[in-house]
């Protein structure tokens, strides 16, 4: 007994309404696969974004906006340390070390981030190509920059908001002349795309006290204590864990806020967990419309078969000969739809990753994991068992009265 | 008589079938039919349209189970078998032709023909598919690779009478075999026939054709369900080579 040849056939003859119903099942699939699956890039993503910035103090406020400022790179408006809480952080020995982050300037829409050679290496582990800065005029450019080791810019004031430079305040070029020296391995961050720069550059160029000594050409630490201005932020990579959580405390006063951004994202996580949950629930809305599209897909192609099935009958077909064709015929187009649906969600999520990692510089990572096989092997379950119902009707009709009919 | 008495052929006793109307009314379809379809003649059922025609010949191909009464065919009383044993008897005994052809048409000539190979193989055995061959060579048609959609009424029904003898059945029960056919079509339909007659088929024939009933050695006349004329073949003496 074999009735693939009558199903293949069946399949052939109506295709379109066939791969309509493919279709259908494949996007409604697609849908909730690509929700699930992007839910979990962005939540990745960021946590792997941040996964290098051990400790962050900033000036009070919320954590949120000093991550997004200071991790993601995020135009945004945060309070200066006081400089002499930025004094005493720079020089506390709990910590590996401590890289003051200042912000204010552009080139082509990439920011400008000043800070100290040692978070470069931090982040970055080696150079791809060329060294670290030794120089105010030098800069390492991240992975994603298409500047050039060797290339020499001219920074501008301002940070565009959205990628419109038209947007800031008073955008202007500063006279400095920067000359790029090496390029980070890719991190997946927003740093990916950033122009690292001296922090004191960043100072010079503001007309701030730049760390060190009038007329000195040092970089890096250590910092003046008298000549340390206030910064937005600076990362902190403790010596040890324990040293690592005294140092928040140490620094979580009316003047300052310590951090670990982990934390803080586990917390934004959870603020997005009503998200997420809406994320869950358009996808289970998903689910529901593709099996209500699937036991009307079920029931329309049943009409194209019913007279095919009573003459098979009529001929003397076996009874488990005509469920088979029956459920085999929508069994194989819902797989069909399963496994399309599959691909293209993947393809989706992959689609939407790429855009959003162009738009936010974090690189995300689409997956399918066991949730989304799950999705799909539930839909096909479900799909499979409402398969039955036209082999159960064909086999209740009466046949004579299902030739006259038909 | 009995017709049970006879050792080979298919036969119905006192065969009855009732159905409820609309109004939940049980009707008679068929009453008291007794009848003997011999191996080697072609038999015509006739009589006007609601007589119950084709509820004999759905009776007698086991896709409808009488009220009453008993369908033998050799040493099997059909009527008392279960569902899926009927469909298995029918299978292996009957080869089936329907007024309007009941082709699949989403299958090609070849396939429709060998469509009944499938419900026991998982691949249509070769002897199979070459006898499929022989048998749409034999009755005029070409193994085309097109829907039968696209054939002619007389095509069509030339691919039924070829699907139905496949499996070399002992009877063809054909429903209005000529009904949609031209004359000439019609005339080739009806030889055929008698040509598997000849080669010691039982064949039952549903018709209004007279060509047909002309054709036919026995003429079964129904009305209202019970046979109006006995069963005796009109054309004794009449037709050449009859060899009842």
């Amino acid at each position: 007994m074999n009735p693939w040849p009558i199903v293949r056939a069946f399949l052939v003859r109506h295709r379109w309404a066939a791969l309509a119903f493919v279709f259908l099942v494949a996007a409604g699939v697609s849908l909730a696969v690509a929700l699930i699956s992007q839910e979990r890039a962005l939540r990745t993503g960021s946590a792997r974004a941040a996964d290098r910035f051990d400790l962050i103090v900033a000036a009070p406020g919320s954590q949120t906006d000093v991550l997004l400022t200071a991790v993601f790179l995020r135009p945004g408006t945060t309070k200066l340390l006081p400089p002499e809480v930025t004094v005493r952080l720079l020089n506390d020995k709990r910590a590996a070390f401590v890289a003051p982050i200042g912000f204010g300037d552009s080139h082509r829409s990439a920011p400008i981030v000043g800070t100290t050679s040692q978070l470069v290496t931090h982040l970055s582990n080696e150079l791809q190509e060329g060294r670290v800065f030794a120089r105010r005029e030098e800069a390492v450019v991240g992975a994603a920059s298409p500047m050039k080791v060797g290339e020499t810019f001219q920074p501008t004031h301002g940070i565009p908001r959205d990628g419109n430079p038209e947007e800031d305040a008073d955008p202007h070029e500063h006279g400095s002349m920067i000359t790029v020296v090496g390029r980070m391995k890719p991190t997946g961050s927003p740093w990916d795309s950033a122009i690292m720069v001296p922090v004191e550059l960043v100072w010079q160029l503001h007309s701030l006290p730049y760390g060190h000594e009038e007329g000195s050409e040092a970089v890096g630490p250590p910092f003046d204590p008298a000549r340390t201005p206030g910064v937005p932020a600076a990362v902190v990579k403790p010596t040890t864990i324990a040293a690592a959580y005294q140092l928040r405390n140490a620094y979580t006063t009316n003047e300052s806020m310590g951090f670990f951004p982990a934390e803080a994202l586990t917390r934004l996580y959870s603020v997005m967990g009503d998200l997420r949950q809406l994320m869950s629930l358009l996808a289970i809305v998903t689910q529901a419309l593709v099996l209500m599209a699937i036991v009307m897909g079920v029931l329309l192609l049943f009409r194209f078969l019913v007279p095919q099935l009573i003459t098979l009958r009529a001929l003397g077909a076996p009874r488990l000969f005509i469920a088979a064709i029956a459920w085999g015929f929508t069994a194989t187009l819902v797989l069909a739809g399963v496994g399309l649906g599959l691909v293209a969600g993947y393809g989706l999520s992959y689609g939407v990753s790429q855009w959003l990692a162009a738009d936010t510089g974090v690189e995300l990572t689409p997956t399918l994991d066991s949730s989304e096989y799950l999705i799909a092997a539930s839909i096909l379950a479900t799909g499979w068992i409402l398969a039955l119902l036209p082999a159960y009707v064909v086999q209740r009709r009466s046949l004579a009265i299902s030739l006259a009919e038909s | 008589m009995n017709p049970h008495d006879a050792e080979a052929g298919l036969s119905v006793f006192q065969l009855g079938a009732s159905f409820c109307d609309v109004t939940g009314d049980r009707f008679d379809a068929l009453s008291g039919i007794t009848a003997q379809f011999k191996p080697g003649r072609v038999t015509a059922i006739v009589g006007p349209s609601g007589s119950g025609k084709t509820t004999l010949l759905h009776c007698i191909a086991g896709i409808l189970v009488p009220s009453s009464g008993e369908i033998r065919h050799g040493g099997v009383i059909v009527s008392s078998l279960g569902e899926s044993a009927r469909d298995t008897w029918r299978r292996h005994n009957c080869g089936m032709v329907f007024q309007d052809f009941r082709l699949i048409d989403e299958l090609t000539v070849l396939e429709n023909v060998t469509t009944p190979a499938l419900f026991g193989h998982y691949r249509v055995p070769s002897i199979l598919r070459e006898r499929a061959r022989t048998l749409i060579r034999d009755l005029g048609l070409l193994e085309r690779s097109v829907s039968t959609s696209r054939l002619s009424r007389g095509e069509r029904q030339r691919v039924a009478l070829a699907r139905a003898l496949l499996m070399d059945p002992a009877i063809i029960l054909a429903d209005e075999p000529t009904a949609s056919l031209d004359r000439a079509n019609a005339a080739s339909v009806a030889k055929t026939l008698e040509g598997l007659a000849g080669q010691g088929k039982a064949v039952v024939c549903v018709t209004h054709d007279d060509l047909l009933v002309s054709r036919a050695h026995e003429v079964i006349s129904l009305k209202a369900g019970r046979i109006g004329t006995p069963a005796v073949d009109p054309f004794v003496g009449l037709r050449a080579g009859d060899h009842a």
